[in-house]
């Protein structure tokens, strides 16, 4: 198994195995041949080692296989251990042979109901995997057989809760959390033992009362109902033994006025002890937000230089349009950038949060805001190059009206809608990490929602609305290769090995797509 | 958090092979073209696209039944709840309730309204079973609007001062549109917060493309595709022509709401109230 030549550092455990499993232990700190967690590895990076498909070869990519799940568009990013793939859609779950497509098993369950907008992926951990399902639950299945091995409730399906997010794994812990879309609600993140699917501990993205933080809320009723829902998995340092992700909008969504406040833990990335569940520290990315911020998009990883200071870093590309560099030791805010133009905001406070403009909250007649709600980035996974050092982002262009339509003292729910006004073309743009500044911006057309996906082969690859699969130069963002889909690519591709031959692996609408390079 | 991708129109410029990305920028069209369907048919997708993201959604209540509920709450249980239910000075919000959205048919409602909650201070209340189950009905509905916000009302947007709508719009609207011909009865035609939108931004013009190959041969027509390799368009007779994009290839995209996205990025909300309140006079 090529797979521990990647293996990093005190947590070699290596166990003999037989068949498909995975030793938490065991994923990469630099991701090489396989994929075993959500990002590849757990710093949020998405940039492979592997370089056979590299610049000077990418244009000779061609298909290896296609494999059509005939479901819903694929909004997860698979897993590939051991020559085997798994990914899965809301209520479905699927085993592909990496190496030909075919497929192994197909798990699929009946709901009971909550909201289906689609699901991040799997875990895997020993031989079992992880998923959860949009009516809240947990589900562990055999990764040989795809069959159910448990199921716990992480949720209450009947106040409104759903779940989407791909479960990730942190030694014995299983770390998942539900969204919220209506309902006001209080977010949380569980950590589940991946053996009983007993919980472990819960932290919440709203303050206990009396705890410090609660003070940003007005009172018990709007602080146990503020919301701040974790929608997409973190990323995990083990030498710092801290995990990072970010909170959702608070609640009630648009209309802020039950909710005086900064309302924290809401729209921050937040740092937790994965044993404990204790918080380490938050920075939160939008005080008070009536916009639909959620500070949900990846958190990534990585070490520089700052004044000549080498520095533990994580860098977000937020919804709100802000490009955030903090240092991942104790969230001191460092860098913030705009990197997509917004009319929201007047300018940056001491810690660097972006200052709302209270005139482009939502009204009852209306205020034009840019962008619109879907934001300057969503949940598409970034990439970061050590190589170049870059950040890539999939980036929006819109603009909504924001109106109020629940003008009580005591909103429920959204309390607000915005409805769109223009929705402009999508990029690929590319953030110099130490200053913010954007290197360069590569459009893709309007609705590209894919991730972005780099490699040491001196690639990046992600999708444009158009129905293309780009793979462009990462230092200049021009155009090396591309193949019509004509399906949007709606995950974060990956690339991974099996046999001595590597894969790059897409998916657009319901079907993967599996490229690698000719047959020497 | 849902992220709706919407459909709008546009621009831009000239493109060629191996251009800039920025240039490549500037010429893709801003937006694709809204697709116009029937209200019927509208109501007929919006409903499809509910049911597969809601599956086993809870249905209305009874129309009538949430009526009757809505007074008895008014008489026996706002005084402490709301009115709208969301909580007053002693009780608490039902909306957002444990027991209200864990309730099926009055399973739990009811018993809390016939027996009370002595220890939370909630007296018994001598309701009969028809009226409590109209209660039940008004509650589930508060729950149930409020969770879909496609069934939010936008409040009356004419609040501007339509006399300054008027010259903004004779500023900067038109050597395009005119209220005594294109706009004549806009206000009629559309929703208030439907015409402010649309006013802005139309979102449904196609755009006219011109591409001149190597060979100097050019073709002209409606824009059907755009991308940084491809460009296809139907010209005036309908016929469809489709080319790549290769060295030599020359693009030039004509969008008639160049000015819309202009405007869009100036705006201001008071000038925005100004024209929608304008355009609302005429009706």
């Amino acid at each position: 198994m090529k797979f521990w030549g990647y293996v990093v550092g005190a947590f070699l455990l290596p166990i003999p195995v037989a068949g498909q499993r995975l030793n938490p232990n065991e994923i990469p700190k630099r991701l090489g041949p396989t994929w075993p967690t959500y990002n590849g590895d757990y710093s949020g990076r998405r940039f492979s080692q592997l370089s056979q498909i590299n610049a000077s070869n990418v244009k000779n990519l061609t298909l290896a296989w296609t494999y059509d799940t005939a479901n819903v568009e694929i909004k997860a990013t698979p897993l590939m251990v051991d020559g085997v793939l798994y990914f899965s859609v809301s209520d479905h779950a699927w085993a592909v042979d990496a190496r030909t497509g075919r497929p192994l098993w197909h798990w699929q369950t009946k709901t009971r109901g909550g909201t289906h907008i689609g699901n991040r992926g799997v875990a895997m951990y020993g031989k079992w995997l992880f998923l959860v399902t949009p009516d809240d639950y947990l589900v562990s299945l055999e990764a040989a057989t795809g069959k159910e091995r448990w199921r716990v409730e992480i949720a209450d399906l009947k106040l409104d809760y759903f779940s989407t997010v791909a479960p990730i794994v942190i030694r014995n812990h299983v770390l998942v959390s539900p969204s919220i879309e209506s309902t006001d609600n209080r977010g949380y993140l569980d950590s589940y033992d991946p053996e009983t699917g007993k919980l472990q501990w819960r932290w919440y993205s709203t303050p206990a009362p009396g705890q410090p933080g609660s003070e940003t809320w007005p009172n018990k009723e709007a602080l146990e109902h503020g919301g701040g829902a974790i929608w997409i998995p973190g990323t995990y340092d083990p030498e710092l033994n801290l995990y990072y992700f970010g909170t959702g909008n608070p609640q009630p969504v648009m209309a802020g006025q039950g909710r005086e406040g900064e309302n924290l833990w809401a729209s921050s990335i937040v740092a937790v002890n994965p044993d404990t569940g204790k918080m380490a520290w938050f920075y939160q990315t939008t005080p008070h937000d009536t916009h639909d911020w959620d500070s949900t998009e990846t958190p990534v990883l990585f070490d520089s230089k700052i004044n000549g200071r080498p520095r533990n870093l994580v860098a977000q590309a937020n919804r709100n349009g802000y490009f955030f560099v903090l240092d991942r030791t104790n969230g001191e805010h460092l860098l913030t950038t705009p990197f997509v133009p917004n009319n929201w905001a007047k300018g940056l406070d001491a810690q660097g949060r972006p200052i709302p403009d209270r005139s482009k909250d939502p009204q009852p007649a209306g205020a034009l805001v840019i962008p619109s709600e879907g934001g300057g980035t969503n949940w598409f996974p970034p990439s970061l190059d050590p190589e170049t050092g870059l950040f890539y982002v999939r980036v929006n262009r819109s603009a909504a009206v924001f109106y109020l339509t629940d003008t009580s003292p005591k909103p429920e729910a959204w309390g607000g809608i915005d409805k769109f006004v223009w929705t402009g073309p999508s990029s690929i743009e590319a953030i110099e990490l130490n200053t913010g500044k954007i290197v360069w911006d590569h459009p893709t057309g309007v609705g590209g929602v894919s991730g972005v996906l780099t490699t040491a082969g001196k690639l990046l690859f992600g999708g444009a609305g158009t129905g293309n699969a780009l793979a462009l130069d990462p230092a200049t963002g021009r155009t090396l290769w591309h193949v019509n889909l004509n399906a949007t690519m709606a995950n974060g591709p990956i690339t991974y090995e099996v046999d001595g031959r590597q894969y790059l692996l897409l998916a657009a609408g319901a079907k993967l797509f599996a490229f690698t390079l000719p047959e020497q | 958090m849902l992220s709706r991708m919407h459909l709008g129109v546009s621009v831009a410029l000239v493109v060629m092979a191996g251009a800039a990305p920025q240039a490549i920028a500037q010429a893709t069209p801003r937006s694709s073209g809204q697709q116009s369907e029937s209200a019927n048919q509208h109501q007929k997708s919006i409903d499809a696209a509910r049911d597969q993201i809601w599956p086993n959604l809870a249905p209305n209540q009874d129309p009538a039944a949430v009526s009757r509920g809505k007074a008895l709450f008014a008489a026996n249980c706002a005084f402490c709840h709301g009115t709208d239910a969301t909580g007053g000075n002693s009780g608490p919000d039902l909306v957002r309730s444990v027991v209200v959205n864990h309730d099926e048919h009055g399973d739990l409602i009811g018993p809390v309204i016939r027996v009370g909650r002595a220890s939370k201070g909630m007296p018994k209340l001598d309701l009969t079973d028809a009226q409590i189950s109209d209660i039940v009905a008004f509650l589930h509905q508060r729950n149930r609007d409020a969770r879909l916000r496609f069934t939010y009302k936008v409040a009356a947007v004419a609040v501007g001062d339509a006399a300054a709508g008027k010259v903004y719009f004779e500023a900067h609207c038109s050597s395009c549109h005119s209220p005594a011909a294109d706009l004549a009865g806009i206000a009629a035609k559309y929703p208030g917060d439907e015409l402010q939108q649309r006013w802005i931004y139309p979102g449904t013009a196609s755009s006219e493309v011109t591409v001149t190959l190597a060979s100097g041969q050019m073709y002209s027509g409606k824009l059907e595709h755009l991308d940084e390799f491809d460009v296809s368009l139907y010209d005036a007779q309908g016929d469809y022509h489709s080319f790549p994009i290769t060295a030599g290839t020359r693009v030039v995209v004509k969008d008639p709401l160049d000015e819309h996205y202009k405007l869009l990025n100036r705006l201001n909300d008071t000038d925005m109230h100004n024209v929608t309140t304008y355009l609302e006079s005429l009706k």
